[in-house]
């Protein structure tokens, strides 16, 4: 697989305060990247170091597999943080300013401006708008040339839930036609909802990457309860699937590594003189995933 | 270069503000240049005895307009206007960290050597508009006889250019390194009235003289000492212009590793 982007040990710190730990990323084209990681855990210093705007302490990292230059953010779309445009302008200026740094036509202006809706509003000033609009404008510059590779930080960030739809719905149709998206979040079910790969960084440091349903797909767990809560344990620890078992107020929690029906759970139990009092499969959910993972 | 120029164009030609400094620059120096031989030529010197026009009193048929002294003289009153220019240049540049554009910018593909020639075009441009405002106040207003030489003196031109683009050189430094556009009017203020003359205070002529506000002032110095009978020319010899350069390019160099060192604001 090609790579669009690696970083090596990407380093940065703020005087003592030490902000990314060797973070080395591997995006493959095509993919849709979720940087998944809590407030502060440093997801706008990593875009803000692979976009050229933060100088990192250590490490490097490729574009497209070669040493970084202006030449190759030209090929990406990216808004990092907050929309940034020239507030005296209107909204069709400030995308001919991006389209002419980017070296994309004017005529795309149009296309992109129509993909957010706000090509009614395309002669109002940029300052007029709001925070949605903007929102959606510097999704709209982002577009601008038809770039390789999309990198968004919090782009559905003060959206309304139909907003939040529709910017979703933007970046599944984007993906669609093959180009990379990386997407920084700290909302689960939204990387869950438009990612295949997903690198989840905790302060600075990264825990895992890998496919999504590899890392934040399903567990299966399993809510039992019994009269006789020793033997219980004992008879669970003795169940070949079993991953990982802890009491929870007064039923135990059983993860597998494998599903497993119902039926055949209680066959177990029974064989070992136990009756279930309480038999529940449960769907983690990625809220407790995630936290588990960071934790 | 094109592609930077027209970047730069889409900023400015839309802001109110550029035009309302340039439009200034313009409207005031024009009749404040038209006002100027009036306003001299009605001062009363020495004991009282009034005199139509200071042009008189120093005989040798001096005015203020005549050829070749008007160069200097135009230039001069023109150099204090700069400010205007300098403002501009304060508010081009500190908007791009208000707005956060600067980032933008760089984000969508401009390098940051390219975000600094891009303000230097703008500040050549400024400068060249400053020069021809400079040529054609002087042979709007200059006073022809019939052997006039016009072109006689005009080497100020020259100097009085290299004077702009350190002083608009010196306010893009400024400007980057403050990023405020309060911070940079307040700091242009000091240093060209208190921090150069207090440095300045203890430090030999030789020194002194290649400080930047101090270079200005010999590159269009005050005219007025010729009515006092001394020799004033403007002093465009190599040695200042090269301070000059070299100047332009410390600031220039200053800002690049701003850039590179990630100060782009808040
Ligand atoms: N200019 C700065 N000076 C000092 N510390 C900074 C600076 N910028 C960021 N930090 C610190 O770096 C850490 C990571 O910040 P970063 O903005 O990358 O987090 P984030 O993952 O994007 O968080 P969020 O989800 O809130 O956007 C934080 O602790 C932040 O306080
Ligand atoms: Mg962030």
């Amino acid at each position: 697989m090609t790579k669009v982007l690696n970083t090596y040990n990407l380093t940065k710190k703020y005087g003592s305060l030490q902000v990314l730990k060797e973070v080395s990323l591997e995006i493959e084209k095509g993919s849709v990247f979720g940087l998944l990681g809590p407030n502060g855990s440093g997801k706008t210093t990593t875009l803000g170091i692979i976009l050229d705007i933060i100088p990192q302490n250590k490490g490097t990292y490729e574009w497209f597999g070669q040493a970084p230059t202006n030449l190759s953010r030209k090929k990406i779309g990216a808004i990092v943080e907050t929309p940034n445009f020239y507030g005296y302008l209107s909204a069709e200026r400030n995308l001919m300013i991006s389209a002419e740094i980017k070296e994309a036509p004017y005529s795309d202006i149009e296309r992109v401006l129509k993909i957010v809706d706000l090509f009614d509003r395309r002669k109002d000033k940029f300052k007029t708008f709001s925070l949605g609009m903007k929102q959606r404008l510097s999704i709209a510059a982002a577009l601008l040339g038809n770039p390789e590779v999309l990198v968004l930080d919090e782009p559905t960030n003060g959206l309304d839930p139909q907003g939040i739809a529709e910017i979703r719905n933007i970046i599944l149709k984007v993906a669609k036609q093959g180009i990379t998206i990386i997407l920084a979040s700290h909302m689960l079910d939204e990387v869950e909802k438009v990612c295949s790969h997903v690198a989840i960084i905790k302060k600075g440091a990264l825990l895992v990457q890998g496919k999504v349903d590899e890392i934040l797909g399903e567990t299966y767990l399993l809510e039992l309860k019994a009269d006789n809560m020793e033997e219980l344990h004992i008879a669970i620890k003795e169940f070949a699937m079993v991953v990982d078992v802890k009491l929870e107020l007064d039923k135990y929690i059983v993860k597998l590594s494998k599903k497993i029906s119902n039926g055949e759970i209680n066959k177990y139990f029974f064989s070992k003189g136990i009756a279930l009092t309480h038999l529940a499969s449960r769907k983690k959910n990625l809220e407790m995933q995630f936290l588990e993972i960071t934790n | 270069m094109i592609r930077l120029l027209k970047i730069e164009l889409h900023k400015i030609i839309y802001s109110k503000t550029f035009w309302i400094l340039l439009g200034l620059y313009i409207i005031l120096l024009a009749p404040i240049a038209f006002g100027f031989e009036n306003i001299i030529g009605s001062v009363r010197i020495g004991n009282g005895s009034k005199q139509s026009s200071m042009g008189n009193l120093i005989l040798q048929g001096y005015s203020v307009s005549n050829f070749p002294d008007i160069w200097l003289n135009m230039a001069y009153l023109a150099s204090w206007f700069k400010l205007l220019l300098a403002l501009i240049v304060v508010i081009i540049v500190t908007n791009e960290y208000s707005y956060r554009t600067i980032r933008q910018n760089i984000i969508d593909g401009m390098s940051k050597w390219e975000i600094i020639w891009a303000k230097e075009l703008i500040i050549l441009i400024l400068s060249l508009i400053g020069v021809i405002l400079l040529i054609t106040l002087t042979l709007i207003l200059g006073n022809y006889y019939g052997d006039t030489n016009i072109f006689e003196g005009s080497g100020i031109i020259f100097s009085y250019f290299f004077s702009l683009l350190l002083y608009l050189n010196f306010a893009y430094f400024l400007s980057s390194w403050l990023k405020r556009s309060g911070f940079v009017i307040g700091m242009l203020f000091l240093y060209t009235i208190v921090i150069e003359n207090l440095i300045s205070f203890k430090l030999p002529d030789y020194i002194t003289r290649f400080f930047p506000m101090n270079l200005i002032d010999k590159l269009v110095p005050n005219p007025l000492g010729k009515l006092l009978g001394k020799n004033v020319a403007y002093d465009f010899s190599l040695l200042n212009i090269t301070v000059c350069v070299l100047y332009i390019a410390l600031f220039i160099t200053i800002n690049y590793q701003m850039l590179r060192k990630g100060a782009l604001g808040k």
